[in-house]
Formats: structure tokens, sequence, C-alpha cells
């Protein structure tokens, strides 16, 4: 029985694509903002790219091939959002897409960056595999960093914000918030509001090189 | 600052602001969208395009697929000289496709239509095994 219902639960491709035809321009205009939240430091150069990816991830499971699967009882918006900040996530945090980042700057205008990983497979591998992960361990942490930087500098005449993004970054719930920051509950609304379109502002600009 | 804590203190920070998109009223958002100048209708155009486009891409795979292996299947099956009537043989097609939605993805759903690519699609079907034709000779 239980399983009956799980599969039940799960989409098919159909319930996919009536799912996002059913979208209404401010759901794809969330999901745009969505996107821009956290396409920073991902592989993904615009939001249609990563909703793209995320809808092609999510055809292939209803098909029933890996991908990521929607369960019918979660309204789409928001696993799409999910979905999103997972890709944007992974994208992040994978060594093999930023050794392929790193390798195509080294890559002869002759060569294609899978000659390059041949080549350096070829003679000593494990040296090199071990000096490209410090390396953009180094590289995600130092740009992880700058981030938290810049939004800091962004906020540092707001307070209440400021006082958001200390707490965030330690974890404290909303009310210890409140209270630390010495604000009501509609001040912290509208500070969290002015936090997010500042993160999404910070976000859609180009990085500083 | 440890380099580590400063990767799970930006997502934090993004997740932040995820949770505060995601309980924006469509009233906020409009008015958001006025005040930076952000064409809704616009940038909702070119996501749907994006995800139709990923649509269309991950149907174009499954043909492929798809028609891959019905190739595999086929084997030089021996095709009737005398075919039946072409009524009837539509009636066989469309009966195949029902039974085997594969087929309708190989084959765009048997969207022919002329009398020459009914005939086409008939011993096609033919040659896969997915239409015995002795079944509806006698």
């Amino acid at each position: 029985m239980e399983a009956r219902e799980s599969s039940d639960c799960l989409a098919t491709p159909d319930d996919v694509c009536q799912a996002y035809e059913g979208l209404s321009d401010l759901e794809l205009y969330k999901l745009h903002k969505a996107a821009l939240i956290h396409l920073s430091g991902s592989e993904y150069s615009d939001p249609n790219e990563i909703i793209n990816e995320a809808i092609i991830r999510t055809l292939k499971a209803a098909n029933g091939g890996k991908g990521r699967r929607w369960p019918k009882n979660v309204p789409f918006i928001a696993y799409l959002m999910q979905v999103i900040r997972g890709l944007a996530s992974d994208s992040r945090e994978s060594e093999d897409q930023s050794k392929t980042d790193w390798l195509e700057a080294m890559v002869p205008a002759d060569a294609t960056t899978e000659d390059v990983l041949g080549h350096l497979d070829h003679h000593h591998s494990d040296a090199l595999t071990n000096i490209i992960e410090v390396e953009m361990n180094i590289e995600r942490q130092a740009r992880a960093k700058a981030d938290a930087d810049r939004i800091e500098a962004h906020f540092s005449q707001d307070p209440q914000v400021t006082w958001i993004i200390l707490g965030r970054k330690e974890d404290l719930s909303p009310a210890e918030i409140l209270e630390m920051g010495e604000m009501n509950p509609t001040q912290y609304d509208t500070a969290m509001r002015r936090f997010r379109r500042g993160i999404e502002k910070i976000f859609s600009e180009k990085r500083p090189s | 600052m440890n380099q580590s804590k400063a990767r799970k203190e930006i997502a934090a920070l993004r997740d932040a602001a995820l949770e505060d998109l995601a309980k924006t009223s469509d009233s906020e958002l409009r008015k958001e969208a006025r005040e930076c100048g952000d064409d809704v209708g616009r940038i909702a155009a070119h996501m749907r395009s994006a995800m139709r486009d990923a649509a269309a891409s991950v149907n174009r795979q499954r043909l492929v697929v798809a028609r891959e292996q019905v190739d595999a299947k086929s084997q030089n099956r021996p095709i009737p000289l005398i075919r039946p009537a072409i009524d009837r043989i539509k009636q066989i097609v469309q009966a195949a496709f029902a039974t085997d939605p594969a087929l309708g993805v190989a084959y765009r759903e048997g969207k022919v239509t002329s009398t020459e690519d009914w005939y086409s699609l008939y011993d096609d079907l033919i040659k896969i095994g997915a239409i015995q034709p002795d079944d509806h000779e006698r």
C-alpha cells in the first residue's frame, strides 16, 4: 500500500510539463530571483541556464532515469527552488567542474582540456590531482570569503541587516536575532527583505576581478 | 577567519535570502519589479522558453534512444508481398502504438499523412516484430 502511494506521488513527464506550463509570470520571476541568489561561483552563467538544467534533470527522473524526482505533494515552484539551490551548490563544490574550469585556462589554442588532462594523467596524475584539489579548495574558500566581505560591505550602514547577517552566520534563530538586534517582528521582516534584495543585487553583478 | 567556515556562512546567507523570497507575496514581488525596472513578462518568457528547450532536448534524446532500440530489434523479418487494405493497415498500426508506447516515441506517434507513409510504417513495424502479419491475415 505504501509503495503504491509512493509511486502515485512521483511525477510523470506529462505532470512535469503541465506543471511548468502552469507557472505564472510572477512565479517564473520568483525562480529567476532564486537563480540570481545561487548562481554566483557556480558553472551556470545566467538564470535561464540553471532552470534549463533543473527541468532536464526532473524530466530524466520522471522518465525513469537518473535525475531529480519531483514528489507531486510538494508545490512545483518550491521543488524547483530547492533544485536550483542544489544544482548551484553541487556545481560550486564539484571537484571535476572546477578542475575543468581551471584547466581550460591552461589549454593552448590548438588543444582541448581533455588533451591536457590526458597528457598530464599520462605523466604524473596523482601528484597533479592533489595539487589541483588543493588549489581549487583554496580558490573556493577565497571566493566564499570575498562574497561574505562584499555582503558585509554592502550592508555596513544598515545595523538591522547586519544583525541578521551575523545571526544567520552563527545559525541563530529569528527570535534570537530579534532580541539581539532589538527589533520587532515587522522591523525584522522588512530588514530581511532589504537583505534578500541586496543579496540578489550583489550576486547579479559581475564579480570584481 | 577559518576559510571553511566562510563557505558555510555564505551558504547560510543564500539560504536565508531564499527563505525570504519563498514567502514574498505576489503583490510585493510586483512592487519590487517596478522599483527595479524589471520587465516581469519578458523575464518570465525567457524562463518559460528555457524550460521548453529543456523538455525538447530530453525528448530528442529519448527519440534517439528509442530509435536505436527499435533498430536493434530489427532482424530483417520478411515483409509480406500482399498488404492488407489501407484502412486495415491504419487500424493495425494504431493498435501496435496503443500496446507499446515506446513505438509511438520512436515513430513520432505514427503521424503520417500519405498512403505510402502508412505502407512504410506498416513494413517497418513488421521488420521489428511489432506487427505479426499472420495475426491479421487470417
